[in-house]
């Protein structure tokens, strides 16, 4: 690392120009609109002459909203937790051992990444009556309804997209690791599991945390997933409101108080992420 | 070892729950579009489903591909200066420099949605144009192509960069004829990333793109959305999934799981 000097940082600082000119113009001045936009009265400010109308909108948010907002965490903090209970043990065995379909899995591992739209309505498929579930609604003589539509499936779309975030930060943890440190405890006498909580587990702690995090942080911008598997009630998140009060009701003042919201809690997670990792080390 | 068997079978078993979890929902996309669900039973019904999907779909499809594109060489424009400065030169307020650059990959595409479909009505008149469109996608997905190319840039051995300066080459030079060239996989896996990354995305077009083109993701979203039973509806998501499962394994096969998320522990 050096310190640019004298024509040098001219050069450096005039070379970042263009991209912080974009980053203001398409990301900042937008979502410092959204808090403006959130103090005006329904869709007045994109039709004619903002009327601002004050807090009244955050009003409305924390009293009808405050499902949504509720849902919005609870959903995705079920969904880190399953994902990090899934995903341990396969980022430890992808990364210290060789198992059984070794490639396939790695590979697998990667489609959730961009897979909201086709984990949503595959999901939906199989839980829908004539779908891969239907032997074990018979089996529990269940209406399907029991489980789409519920919470659960909800929380069942959101791990299956946010499994993979969760293998990659821990394995890529686990790959900074020395496997000499597991293997001296070992020959020091401890038994596997004890090294394993005693040693690898307290240094794949960050990965942990940041994987969990940026589950979390993911799956509260998930839109369709709550939508199409949750439906009307259990599916009642901060996105998919303010999806529908923007697109269908042109009501942006309250929708963008709701996004100040969201917002808030991405940042503040995406926050703690880069604390917990050397991305701005 | 003790007890072998217990283990290997618990292992194998784990793994298997694994690959159905993250498998099946795609896979169930297809056996949807080549079947056909009556009272009586499931009837294979081959490629008609595939044969009932429109000419506008195929019209998305190429302007999807359109708009990827772009997105994915902006994309690269806007983040090779940042990537090399910040990984060779230290300077005041750099890490509040990286934070401002890597956040947006966060920004939920709601909120995003919201913000630059005001600004784009109220002030930029971009709403419902190309140029609107990939102006806005790349805004969420260049952390992805930045990311990578931190990555390769900080694992490069300067010692290349040095011999090209004593070899009198300019410093623009030393970029374009030897920095580029040995950051290539991180360029490609950026390229792949952000070009997938904008090809599946469906709520930030919702927003800022109208209705006035059309594209693959959004087109697929609202047939979801209002048909989502109908099998030609499972066939037009099967090809989408399937183009999409081709580049990322074309990515995997080159470039493995080395850039996907970016970060150091």
């Amino acid at each position: 690392m050096q310190r640019p000097s004298g024509i040098g940082r001219a050069v450096v600082y005039l070379a970042l120009i263009p991209t912080v000119l974009y980053i203001t113009l398409f990301w900042i001045i937008p979502i410092l609109h959204v808090f403006l936009v959130s103090l005006t009265y329904r869709n007045s400010f994109i039709m004619g002459a903002p009327r601002f109308v004050g807090l009244s909108n955050y009003a409305k948010v924390f009293s009808e909203y405050i499902k949504s907002i509720e849902n919005s965490i609870k959903l995705p903090l079920a969904a880190a937790t399953v994902d990090l209970i899934l995903g341990y043990p396969l980022a430890y065995l992808l990364t210290r051992r060789k198992v059984l379909f070794h490639n396939v899995l790695r590979a697998s591992l990667v489609f959730p990444y961009f897979g909201d739209l086709y984990i949503s309505y595959g999901l939906w498929n199989m839980f829908l009556p004539g779908g891969l579930f239907d032997f074990v609604y018979r089996l529990l003589d269940i209406s399907y309804r029991q489980i789409l539509y519920t919470p659960y499936a909800v929380v069942a779309g959101f791990s299956i997209f946010t499994l993979p975030f969760m293998v990659l930060y821990i394995s890529s943890n686990l790959q900074e690791i020395d496997p000499s440190l597991e293997e001296a405890a070992l020959t020091l006498g401890a038994t596997p599991i004890r090294a394993f909580f005693r040693v690898v587990l307290p240094l794949t702690l960050p990965g942990a945390v940041a994987g969990f995090l940026a589950c979390f942080g993911w799956n509260l911008g998930g839109y369709l997933i709550p939508l199409l598997l949750g439906g009307i009630r259990a599916g009642d998140v901060m996105t998919v409101k303010i999806v529908h009060l923007t697109l269908q009701i042109h009501d942006y003042g309250v929708a963008a108080a709701l996004s100040v919201v969201l917002i808030s809690m991405t940042i503040l997670t995406t926050y703690m992420t880069f604390k917990v990792t050397k991305v701005l080390r | 070892m003790r007890r072998p068997d217990m283990y290997t079978v618990a292992k194998l078993l784990y793994i298997v729950l694994i690959l159905f979890i993250i498998i099946s929902p795609f896979a169930f996309i297809f056996y949807r579009a080549v079947t056909f669900r009556r009272p009586t039973g499931v009837e294979f019904v081959g490629l008609r489903f595939f044969e009932e999907i429109t000419e506008d779909y195929w019209r998305a499809l190429g302007n999807s591909l359109l708009v990827g594109l772009l997105v994915a060489l902006l994309d690269f424009a806007i983040a090779l200066p940042p990537a090399y400065i910040l990984s060779k030169y230290d300077f005041k307020f750099k890490k509040v420099l990286t934070a401002v650059l890597v956040a947006p990959m966060f920004t939920p595409d709601v909120v995003a949605g919201v913000g630059l479909s005001t600004v784009y009505f109220r002030y930029y008149h971009l709403y419902g144009t190309l140029l609107g469109t990939v102006l806005g996608l790349a805004s969420t997905s260049y952390p992805m192509m930045l990311l990578p190319l931190l990555v390769s840039i900080r694992s490069l051995d300067p010692t290349y960069e040095e011999a090209a300066k004593t070899l009198g080459a300019t410093p623009l030079q030393t970029i374009l004829r030897v920095v580029i060239p040995l950051i290539g996989p991180g360029i490609f896996s950026g390229f792949l990333l952000t070009f997938v990354w904008s090809i599946n995305n469906y709520l930030l077009p919702l927003f800022i793109t109208g209705p006035g083109i059309d594209l693959l993701a959004v087109k697929l979203y609202s047939d979801i959305r209002w048909w989502g039973l109908l099998g030609r509806v499972a066939a037009e998501a099967s090809i989408l999934q399937l183009a999409t499962f081709g580049v990322m394994l074309l990515y995997l096969k080159t470039i493995g799981t080395k850039y996907l998320t970016g970060f150091s522990f």
